[in-house]
């Protein structure tokens, strides 16, 4: 059986992670060298962007929660769309390097589960972090208060694989399939809109896009 | 979103009546579908479910035209009918109770509200996109830009609840915020108040500063000016030299003789 990090080694090894590696690979694919990642980011990103949708306005922007935003890369790309964008992680250092390069997001010390603000967002997305949650209790209160703060006709975007079912890899990633999230979703009140894999090298991850509906 | 993104959001458009009377301004930025009529109101002429009702409203009588004028052509939309209305106010301060009245009144649903991009000099700011419906019209999110359903599935009671109580806390939320902003905006008048006021002060101050430094530099002209002075400095010169005094303190007393009553030469001493 494999040994699984507890919550509070998990947030150890991800500020460690970020103190120590680059600002790309710290939150993208270690194994990935700096300009891979930058390939990987972007094509995340243009995903992002296909979700959150090609509409910005300076008077009346968007609000977007960036859950779990590790140095801040997709924060600081999409405010400069012109998107108000809050970022969240639990990692001290990388909340640090976030507000030294700011960019316009607003960054919180934070996990997931969390989160609390009086304003709801047009769109929730978190990339690549809850299958680093290794608890299953912490997944799902991290999910649910996801979901929560997303208001009538926003999206919660989460990246996960598409599989069906849960699996766990090595000892600090378990990725959750469609019969774990589509139930506990649907319960919150978000349709299910699909699932669409990142189609980079052999990732078997992939954004699920949710839609708030009562 | 620009106004030319916005009539493609209605599908099956076959007319467009203008209310408002902008020559051909509004149709050339609407860029309405040749195949649609563009034609403008007339009382009472029929309009059909594939008509869009457009105008620019806002308070500019010379570019815009009031919600009362604009509210018979919204009565007169049948189910289906639908309204876009171009707002000439700006967003942070839109009075949208008027608009607001007009299109409810009407049967009409505001499916969305969307600020425009480069607002049209002041004539648009925002965009209302409105439906006459006999039932709600599925809700939309901001800034959505897929073609509007009206006839789609309603929302259900789940979505309803929701809805209702999101307005609710929000409603609640907004009044610290309204507070907040009320008594801000009362400080920055304050302050824009004393700030005028201290300018004046200021200048104030400067014009008299002015004054008396005009006044002293006379003041100095006059004593460099004066025999006294001259001699004086005549004097002092040759004490620094003393051996060049024998001849340059005569040769200054009598050149300050020759000019007296010169223009820039020695004053008369005054008795």
């Amino acid at each position: 059986m494999t040994l699984r990090l507890t919550d509070a080694e998990a947030s150890k090894f991800w500020n460690d992670r970020h103190l120590r590696e680059t600002d790309l690979r710290s939150g993208g694919h270690v194994s990935y060298d700096e300009a891979t990642n930058s390939m990987f980011y972007l094509r995340r990103l243009s995903m992002l962007m296909d979700r959150v949708g090609m509409q910005s306005n300076p008077v009346a922007p968007l609000y977007l929660l960036d859950a779990g935003c590790g140095k801040g890369y997709f924060s600081r790309e999409l405010a400069k769309l012109g998107h108000q964008v809050d970022g969240i992680d639990r990692s001290e250092a990388a909340i640090t390097l976030c507000r030294e390069l700011g960019g316009g997001p607003r960054y919180h010390q934070s996990g997931l589960s969390e989160w609390r603000t009086p304003w709801l967002y047009d769109v929730v997305f978190t990339v690549d972090v809850l299958f680093h949650i290794m608890e299953d209790a912490e997944w799902e209160r991290s999910t649910r208060n996801l979901a929560s703060l997303v208001r009538l006709g926003g999206k919660l975007v989460i990246g996960d694989w598409g599989q069906d079912n849960d699996h766990v890899f090595g000892s600090y990633q378990i990725c959750r399939g469609r019969d774990t999230y589509l139930p506990l979703l649907d319960a919150c009140g978000m349709r299910f809109d699909g699932w669409e894999p990142y189609r980079f090298r052999r990732s078997p991850i992939g954004f699920y896009t949710f839609t708030r509906i009562g | 979103m620009l106004i030319r993104e916005l009539l493609p959001l209605f599908e099956d458009v076959t007319t467009v009546v203008e209310v408002s009377e902008s020559g051909k301004a509004l149709q050339e930025q609407l860029r309405a579908p040749e195949a649609a009529a563009y034609r403008p109101y007339a009382p009472g002429e029929k309009m059909d479910a594939g008509t869009v009702v457009v105008a620019f409203v806002g308070p500019n009588p010379t570019a815009h035209i009031d919600a009362e004028t604009v509210a018979p052509a919204l009565q007169e939309l049948p189910v289906g009918g639908r309204a876009l209305l171009l707002l000439g106010w700006p967003v942070s301060d839109l009075p949208y109770h008027h608009v607001l009245d007009k299109l409810v009144t009407a049967g009409c649903q505001v499916l969305q509200v969307i600020p425009l991009d480069h607002a049209a000099g002041d004539r648009a700011h925002c965009a209302v996109l409105a439906a006459r419906v006999d039932r709600l019209a599925p809700l939309r999110p901001y800034l959505f830009d897929e073609p509007i359903v009206v006839d789609g599935d309603a929302p259900d009671l789940r979505a309803l609840l929701r809805l209702t109580g999101e307005k609710v806390f929000s409603d609640l939320l907004d009044r610290p915020l309204r507070r907040n902003l009320a008594e801000a905006s009362d400080r920055v008048s304050e302050q824009a108040k004393r700030i005028r006021e201290l300018e004046r002060e200021l200048a104030t101050t400067v014009a008299q500063a002015e004054s008396q430094l005009k006044r002293a530099r006379n003041d100095i002209a006059k004593l460099q000016a004066s025999t006294t002075f001259q001699v004086g400095a005549a004097v002092v010169q040759g004490a620094r030299r003393p051996g060049k005094a024998i001849v340059s303190v005569p040769v200054g007393l009598v050149r300050i003789w020759r000019k007296r009553g010169a223009p820039g030469g020695p004053a008369k001493q005054q008795p």
